[in-house]
């Protein structure tokens, strides 16, 4: 592994494309990439933010639980920081 | 109590992803909202094991899933037929298959889940023909299927635990076979019931006044509200049923309903054991990764019924 290659996005990729597999979609996913035009649902949405919490260990505050923090695996990285900077 | 923190976070979650919130959802989109939830039940660690099989119902082939307790073999075992929830329209053996293993687990039955014709393919009577089609398989099969026929009995979820309590209803009255418990979890009851936890959480509590009506819509558009088959709340009498095991969650729309059949079966001389799982909302039981009381609530119900054979009770 590269140093390069954040173990967070990583981690976050991964999850994201497990659930689009179930849905069919891409295999792959950049992080730049919206996730609802890529497959994911808005219950998958749901699933992905309790796969998130328990990955990092995090509990999402209500006012972050937003459509556009789940929007990309970009996103979804600022999110877990931010989360995980204020706890 | 107040709502579980972790049930008011799922709700704030689906609230959150909620696109428009009165656009009709097709059939199929139902369905598959349902799946998606089954992600969220735990690990299927419970110990049961689980195999697919299907008996001639009235319009073809209703297929099962026979659950058998870690252990279990081939004895006679007391057994539950299951009927599970999704407003008639949705749900299938594998939403429910999480909370099936975790009751045949806990109590040691077998549990039979049925997977009756669905809306608004097939409506109303079609699920409860299947239903009651399915309780008499499992008495006519007792032996080939490892069931003490003694220890016969029915249960269900939401739309499914009113489809065990209609045909508890009917086989009371001759239709299906004599029954030992029957087991109400979140049971809708009283179709067009108004009013107090049907007002209350009305909205923002899993299912909404407007999806219930969607689904009732789909299931049985032309049937008087208060027809026994689907309100089993509304029968003229409730004398004779076997006994129950009603458990209720307080922010479900649906919990008075429930709590009201408990007390008409009391006054009716059939021994009732009704629980109300404080701060909990309907559903919470199959959602255990995102509200950890579901295990709870799964052993608390097997623990139940594994009591009710531990103290004898038996169809007489």
């Amino acid at each position: 592994m590269s140093e390069r290659t954040d173990p967070v996005l990583g981690q976050i990729t991964a999850i994201v494309e497990a659930m689009l597999v179930k849905r069919g979609g891409p295999l792959a996913v950049a992080a730049d990439q919206n996730l609802s035009e890529a497959g994911l649902t808005s219950l998958d949405m749901v699933n992905l933010m309790l796969a998130i919490e328990d990955a990092f260990g995090i509990e999402i505050p209500q006012r972050r639980m937003t459509p556009a923090n789940f929007r990309t695996i970009a996103a979804i990285e600022q999110l877990v920081s931010n989360v995980a900077l204020a706890a | 109590m107040p709502l579980d923190r972790r049930a008011e976070r799922l709700l704030a979650m689906l609230a959150a992803v909620r696109r428009e919130p009165d656009a009709p959802q097709p059939p199929a989109a139902r369905r598959e909202s349902l799946r998606a939830l089954a992600e969220m039940a735990d690990d299927g660690s419970a110990a049961a094991h689980a195999t697919d099989e299907g008996f001639d119902g009235p319009a073809g082939v209703v297929p099962v899933r026979l659950y058998v307790p870690g252990g279990g073999g081939q004895q006679a075992l007391p057994a539950l037929v299951f009927f599970h929830g999704g407003g008639w329209v949705a749900g299938d053996l594998d939403t429910h298959d999480g909370f099936c293993r975790r009751l045949c687990a806990a109590s040691g039955w077998r549990v039979i889940a049925v997977d009756y014709r669905r809306a608004p393919e097939h409506r109303f009577p079609a699920a409860l023909d299947d239903a009651l089609a399915a309780l008499r398989w499992a008495a006519a099969n007792a032996a080939a299927l490892g069931i003490d026929p003694a220890r016969l009995a029915v249960g269900g979820d939401s739309v499914g635990a009113g489809l065990a309590a209609a045909a508890a209803l009917a086989a009371r009255d001759g239709d299906g076979p004599k029954l030992a418990l029957q087991l109400l979890v979140c049971p809708i009851l009283d179709v067009g019931r108004s009013g107090g936890s049907r007002d209350a959480f009305a909205e923002g509590y899993f299912i909404s006044r407007a999806a219930f009506a969607r689904d009732m819509a789909d299931y049985a558009p032309d049937v008087a509200a208060d027809d026994p088959r689907l309100s089993p709340l509304r029968a003229a009498s409730l004398a004779g049923l076997p006994p129950a095991l009603i458990h209720t969650a307080e922010f479900d729309p649906f919990r008075d309903e429930g709590e009201a059949y408990a007390a008409r079966l009391a006054s009716a001389g059939v021994p009732v054991r009704a629980h109300r799982h404080d701060g909990m909302i309907h559903y919470f039981y199959a959602l255990a990764r995102a509200i950890p009381r579901a295990t709870e609530a799964a052993a608390l119900i097997g623990a139940q019924m594994r009591e009710l054979i531990e103290t004898g009770a038996a169809v007489h």
